[in-house]
């Protein structure tokens, strides 16, 4: 009976699994014939989506709207056309002073310093373990898979308490090495791939095997440049977690020189006691958010596509 | 013997083909694990170690005390208090927000021309970080914010006052940031029912459709509630661990006030370490999350059955 | 001998795929391997090719051991249902990888690409991307791609099966004329019969991880050693009627097969082997005629008009049965027939095949007469 509701089921994630993986070369998910609706019902459904989007919106708005106007105070503004003119020169002395603030062209700096190499190791660290267990039939695939997958489970000041402690002892507090290092291994990259190649069809690296391609040939020859899209992903996913980073920064970094975006935030909001200048604050909260959602705008549908995928982690 | 101990491995690993196979996979998956022991599996045990220790890293004061940080973390009032604190909040964040995941999945999962665009901007709270998206929140839920200037003096609900300082009330704060969260991460499930909802093969909607099945309830109640099941538990456990582990949040917007209101057990842990410099007791109280964590997603036992695919 | 399997074992998780299978192929042999899909045809392919190691068992190239020998050292090559051919290269990169792997000179590679592609007439494709290919072309650079390393012999899986019904005949002739151009022995895999018969100069036909039988297809066809060979070759399959002996006497033998008291059938032999108690007649359909004196009484349930030919529906007793019958004037009547109606067939006794139902064989003995 229970073989029963787990064979059902584990059909069922194949299928999910499917649609997802298939889903990266399509445009949007296939919409079945039953979808097809009235007139009257799209609109309505079209109106929902609108009004739910502007109540997304409203507070990036605001953000956006205040980071334009001198006013230090948390009301609403009136006007609310963060491009006219004065608006402009608004928005450029509040950026001289929040650019001029703290070092913040160095946060800036340390942030993407530290995306990218975290970003390009632990994507190339996950497509290589990814493919081993898609694709290399090894003694202890599982166990270790499994291992891998458990990792997700363990709350993380268990691990960053004794990583912490170890900084303390290799003298590493304070240094992009300490603030790299933990951030690399990745479960969710691993599982992804793994996913992804598991789609690519297994007669193609048969058919490289007997061409006398050995078996990492294969993964840098065939099966990476194949698997574009899950790198695209899982790139976008390891930087978003990167970039937004907070709790192990503020374990790690103990000098505003070293400080990344979050803790530079962070340390903006209090640099004024209990008030906080809500102009300058959110001019600095829009531009750290810039490169999220550059990256975002770009790679929308790898980004959501990779969410899903790792979405079924478990 | 180690002679004898590198050829059994050898033939474990079978043929000179079988063993070009498991040697590249071993070097494929050496760099992982190196990293994993280094700064996973590792921390796990030293964090384990340190736990039965009194630890002070600065002043090389550690001895060993047995379960005194296990006995003196569960004994501490503020520590039982911020596990209610956050399985309260969890509770509620969980249950909303995966109602609102599956209402907003269905309410975008079709292909109409305004579809994309809204829902890349529904998006946009999962991909902000928590620090930022918390500092906005301030403002919205400020004296003069989003939420006393243009919802309530409008819209009615449940009888809430229309001026409040929301952060400084210990009734509303905690209610706040769970309101936030509920905000930001249903947007994130949403794209997991969204690819559930998607690998329903079209046919047996159609199926359905020709037996009758029309009605939006009876297509919930007979179609996609059975068969997002899996789905539903996974974005739950997702959910409760993500939960569990709240801390930006109230970090950055009420550092665990007013008065411990919002105090939350990493808000504990963090303090333990880095205020009283008491590494032992922070430990501790991190393997005390550890298990209920555990224990909390064993109660879905569904769940594992199920992860046999993987 | 170029290629020689020897009690080959294949198992995953304690389930047998394969249980000693053994077979050879001869030089410039065309081999079919032919079986319904999980019968292991592929599996014992896949061993033949080093991409699976097999539990037991031995495989020998040329005479040459090959047990964990990696694959492009085995001096085959491989054809695949899906093509598989490498997405992201073009057409002359796929013909070329394994010369670039084995590191032959750039000119050398370039002329025996192109003399392959012109040979397989996809010369105009070099540059294209397999997505933009049809499928037969697909196909093709799959075969060049094979062929380019000039191996001791080529292993096809089912090479045609992606195709649809027409390509599938066209590319049927260019597989033999294939081996015509190469002249290596070839070892081709499929479910389909008409393939079978066709291409192979030998089937070995196989079932449940075990070979049936192996012989020329003209042989198989006409002289099957066993039920399942019997059944799986010829469309519309052979009709097959289980029956129980109640006595034999002089007179030769009687038999129930069914409940009703007129399921009896009465079938005397040349005497040269004893029946058991239990057997299976097969008439192929297309030895039945309808005809007046007939020595079958049948129930008519329906036909299907195929042209030139019917195929007739009928009962004996509860078996349901068919015949092919060729439409001629005399029995165009057949056509206006309703369900139920009695009708009376024609076999030739010497045209029975007699199994045992305990082990499945054939029982090789003449049918002197029958009658139902």
């Amino acid at each position: 009976m229970g073989m029963t509701v787990s064979d059902q089921s584990s059909g069922q994630l194949t299928r999910l699994l499917k649609t997802i993986s298939s889903s990266f070369r399509r445009e949007e998910g296939n919409v079945p014939t039953v979808y097809r609706m009235g007139r009257l019902k799209s609109s309505l459904l079209q109106a929902a989506m609108v009004v739910l989007a502007i109540i997304y919106f409203i507070p990036f708005y605001w953000m956006i709207l205040k980071s334009f106007r001198l006013s230090i105070f948390a009301g609403f503004p009136v006007d609310l056309n963060p491009f006219s003119r004065t608006s402009i020169s608004n928005f450029i002395s509040n950026f001289n002073y929040v650019w001029g603030f703290g070092n913040f062209p160095i946060w800036y700096l340390n942030s993407i310093f530290v995306s990218a190499v975290v970003v390009v190791s632990s994507v190339f660290i996950g497509a290589l373990a990814g493919y081993a267990f898609a694709r290399l039939d090894f003694p202890g695939r599982n166990i270790l898979f499994y291992a891998v997958l458990a990792t997700l489970m363990i709350p993380f000041p268990v691990i960053t308490i004794s990583e912490y402690v170890f900084m303390v002892k290799l003298g590493w507090i304070n240094t992009y090495q300490g603030l790299m290092l933990p951030q690399i291994a990745s479960a969710v990259n691993v599982y992804l791939m793994r996913q992804y190649f598991l789609t690519i069809p297994s007669e193609i690296e048969d058919a490289a095997k007997i061409d006398g391609l050995r078996p990492g040939q294969i993964f840098f020859r065939i099966s990476a440049p194949l698997a574009k899209p899950a790198f695209a992903a899982s790139a976008i996913f390891t930087f978003i977690s990167s970039w937004n980073n907070f709790i192990w920064p503020l374990f790690e970094i103990q000098t505003t020189g070293m400080y990344t975006l979050p803790l530079a935030l962070n340390f903006f909001k209090g640099a004024n006691g209990t008030q906080i200048y809500w102009n300058d604050m959110m001019l600095a909260t829009t531009i750290s958010l810039i490169p999220t959602f550059i990256i975002y705008v770009i790679f929308e549908r790898f980004f959501i596509q990779g969410i899903s995928l790792t979405g079924t982690k478990g | 013997m180690n002679l004898a101990a590198a050829t059994s491995f050898k033939s474990l690993l079978g043929s000179s083909s079988r063993r070009v196979v498991s040697l590249t996979a071993y070097a494929f998956i050496a760099p992982l694990f190196i990293m994993l022991f280094a700064f996973v599996f590792f921390p796990v045990f030293f964090s384990f170690y340190i736990s039965f220790y009194h630890y002070d890293p600065f002043y090389h004061n550690i001895y060993f005390i047995g379960l005194t940080n296990y006995l003196s973390v569960l004994r501490n009032p503020s520590f039982i208090f911020s596990i209610l604190n956050v399985l309260y909040y969890t509770f509620v964040v969980v249950t909303i927000q995966t109602f609102l995941a599956f209402f907003l999945a269905l309410l975008f999962n079709n292909k109409l021309p305004a579809s994309r665009t809204t829902r890349a901007l529904v998006f946009l709270p999962a991909i902000s970080s928590p620090v930022a998206f918390s500092i906005i929140f301030i403002w919205v839920f400020s004296p003069q914010g989003l939420v006393n200037s243009f919802i309530l003096p409008y819209i009615n609900i449940f009888g809430l006052p229309a001026n409040e300082n929301w952060l400084l009330s210990t009734t509303y704060a905690f209610p706040a940031i769970m309101a936030m969260n509920i905000f930001s991460t249903a947007p994130y499930f949403m794209v997991i029912y969204i690819a559930g909802l998607q690998a329903i093969p079209s046919q047996i909607l159609e199926a359905a459709a020709l037996d009758g099945v029309k009605s939006s309830w009876h297509k919930f109640r007979y179609i996609y509630f059975p068969m997002l099941r899996f789905t539903t538990t996974l974005v739950v456990i997702l959910g409760l661990i993500g939960c569990i582990q709240l801390f930006d949040q109230v970090f950055v917007i009420t550092d665990g006030g007013p008065a411990h209101a919002t105090y939350v057990p990493l808000m504990f842990i963090y303090n333990r370490a880095f205020i009283y410099d008491i590494f032992g007791q922070s430990a501790a109280a991190s393997f005390i999350l550890f298990a209920v964590i555990m224990l909390l997603t064993l109660t879905q036992r569904r769940f594992f059955k199920e992860m046999t695919w993987a | 001998m170029s290629i020689e399997v020897r009690d080959l074992v294949v198992e995953f998780k304690g389930v047998r795929a394969l249980e000693g299978l053994n077979f050879d192929v001869r030089d410039e042999e065309f081999l079919v391997v032919l079986g319904p899909s999980g019968c292991g045809k592929t599996t014992a392919l896949k061993c033949i090719a080093g991409l699976l190691e097999p539990t037991s068992g031995e495989i020998y190239i040329d005479g040459r051991k090959v047990n964990g020998v990696y694959p492009s050292e085995r001096n085959i090559a491989m054809v695949f249902q899906n093509y598989a051919l490498y997405p992201h290269m073009t057409v002359y990169d796929n013909i070329a990888l394994n010369m670039k792997m084995k590191g032959l000179p750039r000119n050398v590679i370039d002329e025996k690409v192109k003399n392959v592609a012109s040979r397989l007439q996809i010369d105009q494709m070099l540059k294209k991307r397999p997505k933009e290919l049809s499928g037969g072309q697909a196909q093709r650079v799959g075969l060049a791609r094979a062929m380019v390393r000039e191996p001791t012999a080529y292993l096809m899986d089912e090479p045609l099966s992606n195709l649809d019904a027409r390509l599938r005949n066209e590319m049927r002739d260019e597989m033999k004329q294939f081996q015509n151009i190469t002249g290596k022995s070839i070892i081709y895999v499929t479910h389909d019969q008409v393939e079978a018969m066709t291409l192979g100069d030998r089937i070995v036909v196989m079932n449940k991880g075990r070979i049936v039988q192996e012989d020329a297809p003209k042989k198989l066809f006409d002289d099957p050693d066993h039920v399942f060979v019997a059944s799986f070759l010829g469309n519309p399959p052979m009709n097959m009627m289980a029956a129980e002996i109640v006595s034999d006497g002089t007179a030769g033998y009687s038999l129930i097969f069914g409940d009703a008291p007129g399921d009896r059938m009465h079938l005397s032999t040349d005497g040269s082997v004893r029946l058991p108690q239990s057997v299976i007649i097969g008439i192929r359909p297309t030895d039945f005629k309808y005809n007046a004196k007939g020595n079958v009484k049948a129930v008519f349930d329906y036909v299907e008009l195929l042209g030139a030919d019917v195929n007739l529906h009928f009962s004996i007793g509860s078996n349901r049965c068919i015949a092919r019958i060729e439409r001629r004037d005399e029995n165009e009547e057949l056509l206006e027939f309703s369900k139920g109606r009695p009708i009376l067939l024609e076999v030739e006794p010497q045209r029975l095949f007699v199994f045992d139902a305990q082990d499945q064989r054939r029982i090789r003995t003449e049918v002197r007469e029958f009658k139902i």
